[in-house]
C-alpha cells in the first residue's frame, strides 16, 4: 500500500513536474514567437521609413528638364549615348570615396566645383544631390556632448558679461575641461552637431551606370511632387508597395485587368483642397519602394504651373545608348521565412510544376475588400485559368491569427488557402480559424508539403472572373 | 480607427467627414459618395456640421471625441479692457473670427482667454518654430506643462493644447484633427490670398480641420486679401489701431546706422569679385537688355545654369555678399556695442548662418537659426525670457512675431532680403513691447562703399513710413 501511495505520489510529481515543463516551453515559445513577430515588425517598418525619408530634388534641380507639349509632361532624362556620362559620374563617385571622414559640408562643396567640367550646373547639383543622399553621414565624435556644452558656454559668457578684448576663450575653459579638450578646440567645433558637421561613413558600392539610373529616378520623383493622382502597375513586389502606401498615408483602389494590377492613388482630400497636389510628395516617396518591383509603371496627373497634363513613366534599369535608364534600385528576392524559401523549392522540382501545368509566382496577388489589403504569399496559375493564393502562417499568435483570419475574410470570395503549422502554434486559436472554414485552411507539421497544399489547391482554385 | 460598412456612423478620418452606412439620398446634398471608402464624404470643416446632422439621426460617432479642457488659467496678468472685449465679442460671433490688435497689445492672453472660456482642446497654429517654443513657453504657464505638446520637425508630441506650424498644421490635422474643436491661428496675416497663391495653401490645413471654433490673431489684418480668410476663420469680430490704444504697450524707439569699413584684403576681395561680376554685365548686357531688374536678374540665373562664364559671374556676386556679411569690423563693432549697452538685453540680426555661427564662437553667445534643435531653442527662448542669458543671435527665425519684453537693444549685421521692408519692421517690432519708459535702439551695420549702402537706404525708407502711419512712436 505504501509502496504504490509512494509510487502514485511520484507519478503525480513526475506528471506535474511533466505539465509545468510544457508550461514553461509553452511560454517560451509564446515569447519567442512574439518576440519574432515584433522583430518582423519593426524589420519591415524600418523599412518602409527608410525608403520614405529619402530626400527629393529641390523644384530647381528638377524643372529645367521639364517640358510640356499637348498636355504630355516630358522630363529630359540624362542618357549616355557616347559612353561618356558614366565615366563622369564613375569620377565623381571616386572622388566622394576619397573624401570619406570629410564633413558633409566639405564633400557637397568638393563635387560642387566639379560643375567647371560640366556644361549645365543643375545636372550636376541633381546628381551631386543623388550622391549624398545615397550616402551614409554620421554626427562626429563626441557630437553628442556639444549642446549641453554650449549652455555651459553661454552660462559661463553671463558671468563674464559685456565681453572684452581678448577674453574670448575664458567662457570655453570649463566646459572644454569637461571633455577633455582645448578651449579652442571646443570653439571650433561648438557646433560640430549641425546636419552640415556630418561626416561621410559610407560611400554606396554603386557605378556610374547605377547612380545614372538613380538620378533619373530623382528626376521623375521630382515630377511627382505636383501630381494629383498616380496610377501604378507592377508584375510583383506588391507588399512593399502596399506598405509604402499605407506608410504614405494616401488611399488607393486596385482595378484588376487581366493577369495585371492597376493600383491608383489619391490624396484623401485632394478634392476639397486649394493646392490638390499637396500628396505629391507622398506619391514621390512611394516611387523608389515601387522601382524595386520588376516591370513597372507609372501614370500620373500632374498639376503644372496650373495646367493639367499627364506623365508617364517606365522602369528601366539596363537602357542602353540614347535611351536613359531610370531606376537602378537594387532589386532581390525577398522571402519573410525560411518557410517560403523551402516552399519554393519543393514547388519548382515537384512534378505540379513540371508537368501538371501550375505555375508558382511570388507576384502577391493583393486581396481587395472594404478598403483592407490583404497580400498573400504567392499566386499559383494553373494553365487552364484557374488561380489560388497561398498564405503560410509560421510563429504565431492567437491575436496575429485573428486578424489574417478577419483580412481573409474581408477577401470574400477570392480563393485562398491558408497553411498553419500545427507545430509552431501559441494558445489555443483553433475556433478563430475554424471561422475561415475547413476546405480553406491546412493544418502542417514542421513544414508544408507540397502535395497537401497543392491538393487542397486543386479543390479550391477557381478562374477569377473581374 | 475602423468603420463597417454594415453600420451606420460618422467619423474623421484623414481630413475627411465620412459617413457610412447611410444612401446618398438620405444624407445631407453636400455629402459625396467615395469609392474608396465605400462611403459619403466632405472636406473635415463639414465634420461639426455632420456631426449635428447624425446627431439629430441618432446616428454615432466612431470618432474620438475632441476632450473638454477645464485646467483652470493660471496666468497671473489681468486682462485689460481690450483683451476682454474682443473675447466678449470673439464669443458673441460663435466662437469664430479675427481680433486685430498691434504688436505688443496682448494677443497672446486674448488666444489663452479664449481657450479657457471655449473649455476645450485646441490646436495653436504659427509661422515660426521660435514661435512655438513661444507659445509652448506661454501655455505651460498658463495651463500647466502636462497639458501642452508641439507638433512640428522631429517633435511630435499631441496633447490637449498642440501648438504647430503652418506647415506642419496639414499633417496634425489630418491624423489628429478630431481631438481638437478650438484652432487659434496666429499671425494669420500669412494665410492672406496672394498674387502667387503661395500663402493660401496653408489654407489647406483649415479646410481639413473639424475644429468648430476659430481664432485668427494679427496686427497687420490683409484688408482686401480676406475672402478665403473669412471663409476659414470668419470675419473680422474686433479691431483695435494704435491710434485707438493711446498710453498703448509700445516702447519709443531710436535706429542708428552705423558705417563700418571693410579691411584691405577684403576691399581687394571686394572689388576683385566685383569687377568680375560687373565686366561680365557689361559684355553681355543682361542688365539693360530686360524689361524690369527682377526680369533681369531671372534671366541671367538661368544663363548661369548652361554658361560657364556667367556661372563664374554669379559665383563673383555670391562670394562679394559673402565678403559683405563676414566683414571684420561688423564683428568688432558689435562687441563695441554690446560693451556699450552692458546692461540691455539684445537681439542680433544676422544675413546668414556663416555670420550667426562665427559671431556665436566668438563671443560665446547663443544662436537659434533653422537648425537648432527643440529642446536648445526652448532653453535660449526661456533663459532670454528669464534674463539668464543676455544676448541671442538669430538669422531669419526671430524676425516675426518673436519677442522677449526685455530685450531693447537690436544689432542688424544684414538681412536676407537685401534690404526688403517688411523683414526690417518685423525685426524693429521685436524690440517694441514697452517696459516702463525705455526705450529701444536699433543699430544698422553697413559696410561703407559696397552694395550694402543701398539696402540700407531701403531700410530706412521702410522704418520712416511705419514710423510715420502705424507706429508713430520713432525719436
Amino acid at each position: 500500500m505504501l509502496a504504490r501511495a509512494m509510487l502514485a505520489r511520484a507519478m503525480l510529481a513526475r506528471t506535474m513536474l511533466a505539465r509545468a515543463m510544457l508550461a514553461r516551453a509553452m511560454l517560451a515559445r509564446a515569447m519567442l514567437a512574439r518576440a519574432m513577430l515584433a522583430r518582423t515588425m519593426l524589420a519591415r517598418a524600418m523599412l518602409a521609413r527608410a525608403m520614405l525619408a529619402r530626400a527629393m530634388l529641390t523644384r530647381a534641380q528638377v524643372a529645367p528638364f521639364v517640358r510640356v507639349r499637348k498636355q504630355v509632361l516630358d522630363v529630359a532624362y540624362l542618357a549616355d549615348p557616347k559612353g561618356a556620362i558614366v565615366l563622369f559620374l564613375d569620377r565623381l563617385l571616386r572622388l566622394t570615396r576619397k573624401l570619406e571622414g570629410k564633413s558633409l559640408d566639405v564633400v557637397a562643396e568638393a563635387l560642387r566645383r566639379q560643375e567647371r567640367r560640366v556644361r549645365d550646373a543643375s545636372r550636376l547639383a541633381g546628381i551631386s544631390r543623388t550622391i549624398l543622399e545615397w550616402c551614409d553621414f554620421v554626427a562626429p565624435v563626441g557630437a553628442e556632448h556639444l549642446e549641453g556644452a554650449r549652455q555651459q558656454v553661454f552660462a559661463a559668457r553671463g558671468t563674464m558679461w559685456p565681453p572684452v578684448s581678448g577674453d574670448g576663450l575664458r567662457p570655453y575653459e570649463n566646459a572644454a575641461a569637461l571633455l577633455g579638450i582645448a578651449p579652442a578646440e571646443l570653439q571650433r567645433t561648438l557646433y560640430n552637431d549641425r546636419p552640415g558637421a556630418r561626416q561621410l561613413r559610407r560611400v554606396p558600392d554603386a557605378d556610374g551606370r547605377a547612380l545614372l539610373a538613380r538620378y533619373n529616378l530623382e528626376l521623375a520623383r521630382g515630377v511627382l511632387r505636383d501630381a494629383t493622382r498616380v496610377v501604378l502597375q507592377t508584375r510583383g513586389g506588391w507588399r512593399d508597395v502596399f506598405r509604402a502606401v499605407k506608410a504614405a498615408g494616401l488611399m488607393h483602389e486596385l482595378v484588376r485587368e487581366g493577369k495585371r494590377y492597376r493600383l491608383i492613388l489619391t490624396g484623401p482630400a485632394s478634392a476639397y483642397l486649394i493646392r490638390p497636389q499637396r500628396y505629391g510628395v507622398r506619391f514621390a516617396r512611394v516611387l523608389p519602394v515601387l522601382a524595386r518591383s520588376p516591370g513597372w509603371r507609372v501614370q500620373a496627373d500632374i498639376l503644372h504651373n496650373g495646367n493639367a497634363c499627364v506623365f508617364q513613366l517606365r522602369g528601366r534599369t539596363r537602357a542602353t545608348g540614347s535611351t536613359a535608364p531610370i531606376g537602378g534600385e537594387p532589386r532581390r528576392e525577398r522571402f519573410d521565412s525560411a518557410w517560403e524559401r523551402q516552399f519554393v523549392r519543393d514547388f519548382r522540382r515537384s512534378s505540379w510544376a513540371t508537368s501538371e501545368g501550375w505555375h508558382l509566382t511570388r507576384e502577391r496577388t493583393p486581396l481587395s475588400a472594404g478598403g483592407a489589403v490583404f497580400l498573400p504569399d504567392f499566386t499559383l496559375r494553373h494553365d487552364d485559368g484557374r488561380e489560388a493564393a497561398v498564405e503560410l502562417v509560421g510563429f504565431w499568435t492567437p491575436e496575429y491569427l485573428a486578424s489574417k483570419v478577419a483580412k481573409v475574410r474581408a477577401a470574400g470570395r477570392v480563393p485562398l488557402v491558408l497553411v498553419v503549422a500545427r507545430a509552431l502554434a501559441v494558445g489555443d486559436a483553433e475556433s478563430v480559424l475554424n471561422e475561415i472554414g475547413g476546405e480553406r485552411l491546412l493544418w502542417c507539421g514542421q513544414h508544408p508539403r507540397v502535395g497537401d497544399v497543392m491538393r487542397l489547391v486543386e479543390r479550391v482554385a477557381a478562374v477569377w472572373r473581374g | 480607427m475602423q468603420i463597417s460598412a454594415t453600420s451606420s456612423g460618422i467619423a474623421f478620418r484623414a481630413g475627411l467627414a465620412v459617413l457610412v452606412g447611410v444612401s446618398a439620398a438620405d444624407a445631407p446634398e453636400w455629402m459625396h459618395p467615395d469609392a474608396r471608402l465605400d462611403a459619403l464624404v466632405a472636406a473635415g470643416s463639414r465634420y461639426p456640421e455632420l456631426r449635428e446632422w447624425a446627431a439629430s439621426r441618432g446616428i454615432p460617432e466612431v470618432n474620438t471625441v475632441a476632450g473638454a479642457f477645464d485646467a483652470p488659467l493660471l496666468d497671473p496678468r489681468t486682462p485689460r479692457e481690450a483683451q476682454q472685449e474682443a473675447v466678449a465679442r470673439w464669443m458673441a460671433a460663435g466662437s469664430r473670427g479675427t481680433v486685430v490688435l498691434p504688436t505688443g497689445a496682448g494677443k497672446t492672453l486674448v488666444a489663452l482667454l479664449a481657450i479657457h472660456r471655449t473649455g476645450r482642446n485646441a490646436c495653436i497654429v504659427v509661422p515660426t518654430r521660435a514661435l512655438v517654443s513661444q507659445w509652448f513657453t506661454q501655455l505651460a504657464d498658463a495651463f500647466g506643462v502636462e497639458h501642452v505638446g508641439s507638433f512640428y520637425g522631429d517633435e511630435k508630441e499631441v496633447r490637449a493644447l498642440t501648438v504647430t506650424t503652418y506647415n506642419s498644421a496639414f499633417a496634425l490635422m489630418e491624423k489628429y484633427g478630431a481631438r481638437f474643436s478650438l484652432m487659434v491661428c496666429d499671425e494669420v496675416h500669412h494665410l492672406a490670398d496672394s498674387a502667387s497663391g503661395e500663402a493660401r495653401t496653408r489654407m489647406d490645413a483649415l479646410i481639413i480641420a473639424p475644429s468648430v471654433h476659430r481664432l485668427g490673431l494679427t496686427a497687420t489684418y490683409p484688408d482686401g486679401q480676406d475672402t478665403a480668410l473669412v471663409r476659414a476663420l470668419g470675419p473680422v469680430v474686433y479691431r483695435r489701431t494704435i491710434g485707438e490704444m493711446t498710453n498703448v504697450e509700445l516702447a519709443r524707439f531710436a535706429t542708428e546706422r552705423r558705417y563700418v569699413d571693410l579691411t584691405p584684403a577684403e576691399r581687394a576681395r571686394y572689388d576683385s569679385f566685383t569687377d568680375r561680376f560687373d565686366s561680365y554685365a557689361q559684355i553681355t548686357g543682361w542688365r539693360v537688355n530686360a524689361i524690369s531688374p527682377d526680369v533681369a536678374w531671372k534671366g541671367f540665373v538661368a544663363t548661369a545654369r548652361r554658361e560657364p562664364q556667367a556661372r563664374r559671374a554669379l559665383r563673383a556676386f555670391y562670394e562679394r555678399e559673402r565678403v559683405v556679411r563676414m566683414a571684420e569690423a561688423k564683428f568688432e563693432e558689435t562687441s563695441h556695442l554690446l560693451r556699450l549697452f552692458p546692461n540691455e538685453q539684445a537681439v542680433l540680426f544676422c544675413g546668414g548662418t556663416d555670420v550667426a555661427l562665427e559671431l556665436s564662437r566668438r563671443l560665446a553667445i547663443p544662436l537659434i537659426g533653422a537648425s537648432t534643435p527643440a529642446s536648445e531653442r526652448h532653453a535660449i527662448l526661456t533663459a532670454m525670457r528669464d534674463g539668464a542669458l543676455r544676448v541671442v543671435a538669430s538669422v531669419k527665425v526671430l524676425d516675426e512675431g518673436w519677442d522677449v519684453p526685455n530685450a531693447k537693444l537690436g544689432i542688424i549685421l544684414g538681412d536676407t532680403s537685401r534690404g526688403g521692408a517688411r523683414q526690417h519692421t518685423q525685426r524693429l517690432g521685436r524690440l517694441l513691447r514697452r517696459q516702463g519708459d525705455q526705450v529701444a535702439s536699433l543699430f544698422e551695420l553697413v559696410a561703407a562703399g559696397t552694395w550694402e549702402f543701398f539696402a540700407s537706404q531701403k531700410r530706412g525708407a521702410a522704418i520712416r513710413k511705419v514710423a510715420d502711419s502705424q507706429l508713430g512712436f520713432g525719436l
